[in-house]
């Protein structure tokens, strides 16, 4: 028997059935995420596009002026109702995606309201990130790949190419994130977290003494860079390496959260980790989920009948 | 046969949405201005810009950003722009020193007048920000000190409107 060609691990890795359950969690954690991304970045866009905000004051916002139309420049008119209007708009698609009705209507208008603002105000690469995720929705949307509503429990299958499209965009922030930081001599030179926990401007609480450990700050710029550049693009496509990862990246993404203001990045990045999932994983989830239920709501319950005695 | 000719279509697709998002993470060189025209609009229409520089090259010192008003009374008060704001409005504040945004400073800071809590009618309003070197590892920084790095200032303010702006932009310039 001759070996697999090219063409046929070209289409297992596109076209194998994957459970729909992952983009459905997926669907419903972007959702939700979306109505909270909103409801945050109302007062920026008011103080940029409001009545009384910086563009009608003279400012020029974006400062540079992008071919691609947004709410904001269709409706040229720059006032708090438009503002608002974005607002309620991009939460109502939160809910609706995250309910799973009208899919494909929801995705749409999600990657709508998200380009009208990541295209409108001073942003960052979370906000790119958020964005990206809402295109790669749209993609699955029109695909009829985001599952049933919410009340029907999705049980179907899928080609795996909308899951694997998220998963190739998140390898690729890694990586390129390490590879532009090569070009960088504190990176180079293990020397660019020293820097990092020396900004007390950036950090959420004073983590500056750590500064005082240049063992520790090399050790870690060394290792982020390799987790950025090789460990994680690689070992996550790995079966045995991939929960490693995954567990390894949460953390990296939770301790630089507790500790520096960075905004939207981490968030997202761990939405897109949920497309790294597999129906193993799911199924073990929900088995442990059942049996700590089982276990506690009958001590919950004697616990109640207790104290209304 | 269908099933065959649908999924080399989508092949397709797929091959060109990941070179695309591939040659955009690129850095600019003559082979990617030759193909820039090609894969850009798709990037630009689909939002899908791929800009992944986090942290490539930290500042190697700490920053300070005040607000300073000065009241028709004269009094001076100051307070930290760092502990008022949200990081989202810290980032946008650092971008006005940093890429020398002078006109949106200054639309700034009359948005920022008209939401400051006063007794006295406002005589001037200053965005500043100071700055510490942070020498590199195994060398003990000369001063704890921050120095004035940049300053935005509105001055002359009505109630209602801007009578006058002036603007002062000393030392050098961080872009």
């Amino acid at each position: 028997m001759s070996d697999p060609s090219w063409a046929t691990y070209w289409d297992r890795f596109w076209f194998a059935p994957k459970p729909q359950a992952i983009l459905t969690i997926m669907r419903m954690s972007y959702g939700t995420y979306l109505i909270f991304y909103f409801w945050k970045l109302q007062p920026v866009m008011e103080m940029f596009f409001g009545t009384n905000g910086l563009v009608a004051l003279g400012g020029r916002f974006p400062q540079q002026p992008s071919p691609v139309p947004t709410i904001f420049t269709v409706l040229s008119d720059r006032s708090d109702t438009v503002v608002w209007l974005v607002t309620l708009l991009g939460m109502f698609s939160g809910a609706i995606l995250a309910t799973g009705v009208f899919n494909r209507v929801a995705a749409l208008l999600a990657w709508v309201c998200v380009s009208s603002v990541v295209t409108a105000i001073p942003v960052n690469s979370g906000d790119f990130l958020v964005q990206c995720y809402a295109a790669l929705m749209l993609f699955a949307g029109l695909a009829g790949h985001l599952g049933k509503p919410v009340w029907q429990y999705s049980t179907g299958e899928h080609p795996a190419w909308s899951l694997r499209l998220f998963q190739i965009q998140i390898v690729f922030v890694y990586f390129f994130s390490g590879w532009h930081k090569l070009a960088s001599n504190a990176w180079y030179n293990g020397s660019a977290f020293h820097y990092v926990v020396s900004q007390e401007f950036w950090s959420r609480f004073n983590i500056t003494w750590l500064a005082d450990y240049p063992v520790f700050t090399s050790a870690l710029t060394t290792f982020v860079l390799f987790f950025e550049l090789l460990l994680f693009p690689v070992l996550i496509w790995l079966p045995a390496t991939r929960r490693l990862m995954l567990v390894c990246g949460l953390i990296f993404h939770l301790m630089i959260f507790a500790t520096l203001k960075v905004f939207v990045f981490h968030q997202i990045v761990i939405l897109f980790y949920l497309a790294f999932l597999t129906s193993d994983d799911i199924s073990q989830f929900k088995n442990h989920l059942e049996s700590v239920l089982k276990r506690r709501i009958p001590i919950l319950l004697n616990n109640l009948r207790s104290c209304h005695k | 046969m269908r099933l065959k000719i649908y999924r080399a279509l989508l092949s397709s697709l797929l091959l060109l949405h990941v070179s695309s998002i591939f040659l955009n993470n690129l850095d600019w060189s003559p082979f990617i201005q030759c193909l820039y025209p090609y894969y850009h609009p798709y990037i630009q229409w689909s939002g899908q810009r791929q800009d992944w520089g986090m942290y490539q090259n930290p500042d190697q010192f700490d920053q300070q950003i005040n607000y300073g008003i000065v009241l028709a009374n004269g009094v001076n008060k100051k307070s930290s722009a760092t502990l008022e704001n949200s990081p989202r409005m810290l980032y946008f504040l650092e971008s006005l020193f940093t890429q020398g945004r002078e006109q949106e400073a200054i639309v700034y800071l009359k948005w920022k007048s008209t939401r400051i809590e006063k007794s006295q009618p406002l005589k001037k309003i200053t965005l500043q920000q100071f700055i510490r070197e942070t020498p590199p590892p195994g060398i003990l920084p000369k001063t704890k000190e921050y120095t004035l790095q940049k300053e935005y200032v509105l001055g002359s303010i009505s109630s209602t409107s801007v009578l006058q702006q002036d603007q002062k932009v000393p030392g050098d310039s961080r872009e």
